[in-house]
């Protein structure tokens, strides 16, 4: 049994990679309970492929990921029983429909009713996905089924919620419900979030601590006053902060010189 | 915007950036706005120049769909070389193997044409030669709507068309698009059913004037093949795929749907497997009802059939049909229902596949309690919802069962002794136990459809094949009780019939461990969680022959068993089903960590 005193996960020199091309790079981080950890970095930054190994999607080419202290590589039974993972292609069993779906996850995780039957009316209701829920996957919007992904990633109450580009479809009452949901998740049971995002304005309301990713290398991490500290920008806001960090910074400028013609 | 530091670099903000981006250098004013000219219409050969790319992604979805949310897919796919190009050669291969399919049925049939007189059949010589005829128009029409049952739905769902109306195209150029591509998904057996069938004909009987008079018929066989290939497939996405659930009397109304998909391989085997006695029916009808059997005559695809036979016969038109309008009307009819199908064809697969997707009836919350159960029959439970909703996996459910209900059937039509009844019955489970073993690996490949997220949930090797391979055996049981129901009234004891059934019984579960077990050694090993097992041809070799190779050797041995020692037939059997059971149970479940690893 893992101990809640343990970090929910730390990730120790983690290098992922695809044939010649390397998506994380000597990755270090530590997310602590009753964190939202947010992952801040472009397509291609390497958030995803980090996820991924931690719910053992991937193989890690060195270093470690510990789940509350548990090897996902080794332990991927105990690692996968206390992880929530809402992947962020809405990459589903299309023929299902989301009370089959959830019917599925629950048994396969072994849940009890009175472990997930307020839950599921509770979240159901509250992203108003009562009327789909007896519909094919295949008819609904990305949006629907993110909410029935974020549903299942919830059921088991999970120690650790990996949630990659959660809110990519969802519409803005819908944010609202989730970020609230999430805050107070995280706050009881030695749990944690880790959340990965490209959008700034999320990451800043929600996340209690950043992650800044650029081609697979962490390059800042802290609150946010502690990341305008590492570059030495006491006003900054977070994108001033970001595009500080990354190489985005200097493309974005060429590219609005080029198409504003002083190029 | 907040204050930049020196280092930043200049971003685009609200107030001075974007604007002046959109509006390019100099003041918005100096910049005329010209509108770009419309498109030229594509023509005939543009729409040929873009149906190349349309039918190349419709090849990588037939054969690649399966294998979304496979991570590691692309990086195996650059190994073995171009998947796109792979994917239309697989395509090539399949719409290969359907012609080369008909160009069988054609011959075999062209052959019969010449067998009366050995077949002993009293139908005079016009009557045989229509019926025989009619029967391979049947047979080419059910064989290329099974090919289109297959193929259509992935093309109406492949969301290509969706993409191309975002595109400056006109709709009718649109509509050219979808026509070619449909016209390329069946041209290879489209055409063999064309030209070969009046061909055969001709050079079977010397009669180039048959052969000829065939070729309406025969275009007209195809056309409507083809339209009513386009129909279903829309009606199975919208009252199969797109159906509502949460009620048992949903699930079942899918199911009864599904068996609608079967009726064109029941076809193909009714008349394959009855050929004779079809002809005897009509024999008898012949004889004994010449004016029913006359009115047939008018019916699809008798008229086509009875003139290719008057050609062949010139003196023999007994219902002197050639001078009855009703025979030209019949035909100028359904001449025109085929022309009409081609000019719908010509817009349908553009049309359909825009059509927005509609559920059967208007949803409504019946609360969220969810059923829980153990986790191996969760994952049987969701192949079987999975399958109720996705004909082609229904299809691999439903075929088996199917043939062994053609097979006990046809024991009882030909009323055979108690023993031979026997015999019939235990070929009818034989093959049903067959066909479980070849077609049941493939229920592996429904994890892939959401594997991205399955295997992030904790399944435990044991769990995942236990309720894969349960699923292999509930086709067999229900094919076993299927023939058992049949000929229960013909076989005298039907105990030797349940002892043999029986004792195959963990063959089929030893194969199917076999089975999955290579597929998911193979997942562990490479990364690739499963495979489409129709879409590598080395793959079926690895997994399914040594599949069938451990279903069958129980049945070898029974086969031996009758030649030299009957009693122990069924013990032998039985034992080494027993003992393949064990092996590859042992191998399979405890042979490895978590079925999720890949």
């Amino acid at each position: 049994m893992p101990s809640t005193t343990v970090d929910p996960l730390e990730i120790t020199n983690l290098t992922v990679t695809y044939g010649s091309v390397t998506a994380v790079d000597r990755l270090n981080l530590r997310v602590h309970a009753g964190e939202i950890y947010g992952l801040l970095g472009s397509n291609g930054a390497g958030k995803t492929s980090t996820m991924k190994a931690i719910v053992g999607l991937v193989n890690p080419a060195s270093g470690s990921i510990r789940v509350a202290g548990l090897d996902p590589v080794t332990q991927d039974m105990e690692v996968k029983a206390l992880v929530g993972y809402v992947p962020e292609t809405a990459l589903l069993y299309d023929a299902l429909t989301p009370r089959e779906f959830l019917e599925f996850v629950a048994s396969i995780r072994q849940l009890k009713f009175e472990a997930y039957g307020g839950l599921v009316r509770e979240l159901v209701g509250a992203l108003q996905i009562g009327p789909d829920i007896d519909r094919p996957l295949a008819t609904l919007s990305n949006g629907t089924k993110q909410k029935i992904l974020l549903v299942a990633g919830f059921l088991h109450r999970p120690r650790l919620l990996v949630l990659d580009e959660p809110f990519n479809n969802l519409d803005p009452r819908s944010v609202r419900i989730m970020r609230d949901l999430l805050t107070a998740y995280v706050r009881v049971g030695g749990r944690a979030a880790l959340f990965s995002t490209h959008t700034v304005e999320v990451a800043e309301r929600l996340c209690s601590r950043l992650g800044i990713l650029d081609q697979g290398k962490l390059q800042g991490e802290g609150t946010l006053s502690e990341l305008r500290s590492q570059v030495a920008l006491p006003q900054a806001t977070l994108e001033d902060v970001y595009l500080n960090l990354t190489t985005e910074g200097s493309a974005v400028s060429r590219a609005v010189e080029m198409l504003s013609g002083k190029v | 915007m907040a204050a930049s530091s020196p280092t930043m670099p200049t971003g685009p903000s609200p107030a001075s950036g974007e604007g002046a981006i959109l509006e390019g250098p100099g003041p918005a004013s100096a910049q005329a706005v010209t509108p770009l000219p419309p498109p030229r219409p594509l023509g005939w050969r543009g729409a040929f120049r873009v149906s190349k790319v349309v039918y190349d992604e419709f090849s990588f979805q037939s054969i690649y769909a399966l294998k979304q949310g496979n991570t590691s897919a692309p990086l195996q796919e650059r190994r073995g070389g171009d998947p796109t190009e792979k994917a239309r050669r697989r395509v090539a291969q399949s719409k290969g193997m359907v012609a080369f399919l008909l160009f069988m049925v054609i011959s075999v049939g062209a052959i019969g044409l010449r067998a009366q007189s050995a077949l002993g059949l009293s139908l005079t010589p016009v009557d045989y030669a229509t019926s025989v005829i009619a029967g391979e128009l049947l047979l080419i029409f059910s064989l290329l709507w099974m090919t289109g049952l297959q193929v259509a739905p992935t093309l109406l769902g492949s969301r290509v068309f969706p993409l191309l109306s975002t595109l400056p195209l006109s709709k009718k150029d649109m509509e050219r698009v979808g026509f070619i591509v449909f016209l390329r998904i069946f041209d290879a057996p489209a055409i063999m059913a064309a030209i070969y069938l009046p061909l055969a004909v001709a050079v079977v009987t010397g009669s180039a004037l048959a052969g000829l008079v065939l070729i309406p018929g025969t275009l007209v066989t195809v056309v409507l093949s083809c339209a009513i290939s386009l129909v279903t497939a829309r009606f199975f996405i919208v009252r199969v795929s797109g159906a509502e659930g949460g009620t048992p009397g949903s699930l079942a109304l899918r199911w009864v749907y599904l068996l609608v998909w079967s009726l064109p391989s029941l076809a193909i085997t009714a008349f394959v497997a009855f050929s004779l006695q079809i002809l005897d029916l009509m024999s008898f009808w012949e004889s004994a009802n010449p004016g029913a059997f006359r009115t047939l005559l008018l019916v699809y695809p008798f008229p086509f059939a009875y003139l290719a036979s008057i050609a062949l016969y010139p003196n023999l038109d007994a219902y002197h049909l050639l001078t009855d309008p009703v025979l030209w009307g019949t035909i100028a009819l359904y001449i025109v229902v085929a022309l009409g199908s081609l000019r719908w064809l010509r817009r349908a697969p553009v049309d359909l596949s825009l059509a927005a997707p509609r559920s059967t009836r208007s949803a409504h919350l019946r609360g969220t309690d969810l059923h829980v159960g153990r986790p191996s029959l969760a994952i049987l439970h969701k192949d079987l919802r999975i399958a109720s909703r996705t004909p082609g996996y229904a299809f691999l459910i439903i075929l088996p069962l199917l043939d062994a209900f053609i097979l006990g059937l046809s024991t009882v039509i030909e009323n055979p002794a108690p023993a031979a009844a026997e015999r019939f019955a235990i070929a009818a489970v034989t093959v049903a136990a067959l066909l479980a073993t070849f077609f049941g690996p493939a229920f592996f490949a429904t994890e892939v459809l959401g594997f991205s997220f399955t295997r992030t949930l904790p399944i435990p090797r044991r769990t995942l094949l236990l309720g894969k391979a349960s699923l292999i055996l509930i086709i067999y049981v229900l094919a076993a009780l299927l023939v058992m129901g049949l000929v229960a009234g013909r076989v005298g004891d039907p105990l030797p019939f349940i002892l043999f059934a029986a004792a195959e019984l963990p063959a089929v579960m030893a194969a199917a461990f076999f089975e999955l077990g290579v597929l998911f050694h193979r997942a562990e090993k490479t990364g690739i969680p499963v495979t489409n097992l129709y879409s590598g041809a080395w793959w079926a070799t690895l997994v399914v022959l040594p599949g069938l190779a451990v279903a069958g050797a129980p049945l070898v041995l029974y086969e031996l068993g009758q030649n030299y020692d009957r009693a122990l037939a069924v013990p032998s059997m039985a034992v080494t089903a027993l003992l393949l059971l064990g092996a590859t149970a042992a191998w399979a479940l405890w042979g490895g960590r978590s079925a999720t690893q890949a």
